[in-house]
């Protein structure tokens, strides 16, 4: 099991990067879009459309929602003038919004719950709100500053990444090497204080970084370590809204696409939470 | 060396005595709401001494003395026999856990009363803050400050001291204008509105008086010596305490200044001073030293004696049992809510986070505080315990700020807020914080360098 989701990554990994990287804007978008589909495929099932023209549907409209973006602004007026572009400012903020409702869903959870756990309306209009400003997110974060540096964007993509992967691995090879005090014995085992401040440790070396690369002036230090330590939490609260859909529809993996990781959404649900949050904050304070 | 031990033995007593009156403000609440406290630590690590006492709780000074803990019996943590399920933290009401939490911040502020309490009561030495002098073409000057006169009040705040005036000054740290109440000399107070929109500051190099260009008063050094030290320059040349300095190379000094001077450029010269000594002229022939620290600077060793404060500038606090205590309930607000205001100055960048300061710093105000004497120590052990109360409520998870908000939505939703959020907030609070230490901890040690 731990041989194949390492194969996998290995393969997967490379193949973003390249992505990231290499690929002009416009491919970008559309790599992108596809991913987010995958995902929009899985989260049909979570919000219990189950027929196959319904998914099929589902995920196009997604992928309409995104091409329909990409098409009203087209990738050089993203940014225009050092702004972002206010349908896309609209999007972010949304998303922004989204992910404090999902925080008071989960703390709340199973209270008030009753009215989306029976809706697949509401639950569909849930995935929207996830996948699309992912894809928003991303696309503005890759074009920022790209006609003065077409690398910057790509930093920012590697950063959040950073962010949010140090803490999964510094959790996860922290708390195999020292763990012993279990987090919470009956929920996940698995998990131990060690690993969790393994993975505050990691996240924070890749905030501290960043800070020196990219200069930060001093004064604003405080935003940069605020974003930064909010990135790393709502990475973990869209594990933990996918969890509770997942536990809603009663399934455990999303798919079974990648092999060793369960679905796409699975792998991906972290991103969902960090990308367009980490964005919106970015594009608030920082741009 | 001496001064390092004598840091870090200040230091250590310090965090020991506010960290146990944070740990026993749960412990005492905690065993008032019927929660049974397992063990009451200060520091953390090896335990190096304990004891119980009668309901089993265990009383242990541990090895880092960095801080400490009360563990109290949860079921979250440990196997809970079934017979002691009441007297568990986690059973208790949303209200208890709130009081047990929320006591060892407030404890922190009643301890700040209680040492500024103590300190009015021994009485404070200090000065009144009458200006000295103002440098030209500074904000205070432009403001049109007077060169003599008292400072009573800073926006609306009554200053009786210099360390009231400063306190005050920081405050307005952001702000765009200041009004300062001097009583000028003529007999009358005076109302001036600092511009302090070109105002910025370095408080590493220079205090915030002094960069807006307000100097303190001090009587004049006379030319007459107090002291002589050891095995120095001076003692070598054959100077002595009630020498009076009358001329050096010919020229006359008029005031201390000018010696100190003419002595600091030229290390390692031979000089000639002329002193007056019980009505005679003595020649003495000093070849000039250099300092300990900074070989270019000439050093001789003499100190002088300085003309008498004025009538009034120089007296002590002391105040009534009932006064004191007002005065310093007032004090300990008047720092918390500093200390609030400068949390949110460093995050609107107002303030830099290059000003934190971490525990190197901290040893260092301690050492120098507790050399000054017993109400200095006092003072500064009540500032520090109100920043330990401050902090320690700001909402980050892992602090006593953390658990509360987790409490206070509890009060909202009415269920506790599931772990699974908690360790989502934990996250958040434990990169804020290890960040906030590691550039604390590297403003001190830049600091030293």
């Amino acid at each position: 099991m731990l041989k194949q989701r390492i194969i996998t990554a290995l393969i997967l990994a490379p193949l973003a990067l390249i992505a990231i990287l290499f690929l002009p804007p416009q491919g970008f978008n559309i790599v992108i879009a596809l991913v987010v589909a995958l995902g929009a495929w899985e989260w049909a099932n979570m919000s219990g459309i189950h027929a196959r023209p319904a998914k099929g549907l589902y995920t196009l409209f997604i992928i309409a929602c995104c091409f329909g973006l990409s098409a009203t602004v087209p990738e050089g007026m993203v940014w225009y003038q050092g702004q972002l572009n206010s349908t896309y400012q609209y999007v972010l903020g949304s998303a922004a919004v989204w992910w404090l409702i999902s925080l008071f869903m989960i703390i709340a959870y199973p209270k008030y719950s009753a009215f989306w756990q029976r809706s697949n309306l509401i639950r569909s209009v849930f995935g929207v709100l996830t996948l699309v400003p992912t894809w928003v997110a991303v696309v503005t974060l890759r074009t920022s500053l790209y006609e003065i540096d077409p690398y910057y964007g790509a930093s920012l993509i590697f950063y959040v990444l950073g962010i949010v992967w140090a803490a999964d691995i510094g959790a996860f090879f922290v708390g195999v090497k020292f763990g012993r005090h279990k987090l919470r014995p009956r929920v996940s085992p698995g998990k131990t204080l060690e690993g969790l401040l393994g993975g505050i440790a990691a996240s924070s070396a890749i905030i501290a970084f960043a800070a020196l690369h990219y200069q930060v002036e001093p004064s604003r230090i405080w935003l940069h370590l605020l974003i930064g330590g909010l990135t790393v939490g709502v990475s973990a609260l869209g594990d933990l809204n996918e969890s509770m859909f997942k536990r809603c529809a009663g399934i455990k993996d999303s798919g079974k696409l990648l092999p060793g990781h369960g679905g796409v959404l699975d792998r991906i649900d972290s991103l969902t939470a960090a990308f367009p949050v980490f964005a919106f904050c970015y594009v608030t304070w920082m741009a | 060396m001496i001064a390092f031990v004598w840091s870090l033995m200040s230091f250590i007593v310090a965090l020991g005595i506010l960290v146990a009156v944070h740990e026993w403000g749960h412990f005492y609440v905690a065993r008032r709401c019927g929660v049974k406290v397992e063990r009451f630590s200060i520091g953390f690590g090896k335990p190096l001494w304990r004891t119980h006492d009668k309901h089993g709780t265990e009383f242990v000074i541990a090895a880092i003395p960095l801080g400490g803990y009360v563990r109290m019996l949860d079921e979250r943590v440990d196997q809970v026999s079934e017979a002691d399920l009441p007297y568990a933290f986690n059973r208790q009401s949303v209200g208890k856990r709130i009081a047990i939490i929320a006591a060892g911040p407030l404890t922190n502020f009643i301890f700040a009363i209680f040492a500024l309490l103590l300190m009015y009561l021994i009485g404070l030495p200090t000065v009144k803050p009458v200006i000295g002098n103002i440098e030209a073409q500074s904000i205070a000057a432009q403001a049109g400050l007077p060169d003599a006169g008292e400072i009573t009040a800073i926006g609306g705040q009554q200053t009786a001291d210099w360390e009231d005036v400063n306190l005050e000054l920081v405050s307005h740290i952001g702000k765009d204008a200041m009004q300062v109440t001097v009583l000028r000399t003529e007999g009358y107070t005076q109302d001036y509105t600092l511009d302090l929109r070109d105002w910025s500051f370095d408080p590493d190099s220079q205090s915030a008086l002094a960069s807006l260009g307000i100097q303190r008063f001090t009587p004049d050094a006379t030319t007459e010596i107090t002291y002589v030290a050891e095995n120095s320059a001076a003692q070598r040349a054959g100077f002595n305490v009630g020498d009076k300095i009358i001329a050096m190379d010919g020229t006359l000094p008029q005031n201390w200044q000018q010696i100190v001077d003419y002595v600091s450029a030229r290390p390692g010269q031979m000089l000639r001073f002329e002193v007056g000594r019980g009505g005679d002229i003595v020649s003495l022939d000093a070849t000039i030293g250099t300092r300990e620290n900074d070989p270019s600077i000439g050093y001789l060793g003499l100190a002088p004696r300085y003309e008498e404060w004025p009538e009034g500038h120089v007296f002590i606090h002391q105040y009534n049992p009932i006064s004191a205590l007002l005065k310093a309930t007032d004090k300990t607000w008047r720092w918390m809510t500093l200390s609030v205001e400068m949390i949110g100055k460093l995050i609107t960048g107002d303030v830099s986070v290059k000003n934190l300061s971490g525990p190197i710093s901290i040893a260092q105000g301690a050492g120098v505080s507790a050399g000054y004497g017993l109400v200095y120590f006092l003072s500064f052990l009540a500032l520090i315990s109100v920043n330990l109360g401050i902090i320690n409520l700001l909402p980050l998870p892992m602090l006593d700020g953390g658990h509360l908000l987790y409490y206070f939505i509890e009060l909202l939703t009415g269920r506790p807020v599931p772990e699974s959020v908690q360790e989502v907030g934990f996250k958040v609070g434990g990169v804020l914080l290890l960040m906030l230490m590691s550039i604390a901890i590297f403003n001190d040690i830049a600091r030293l360098s």
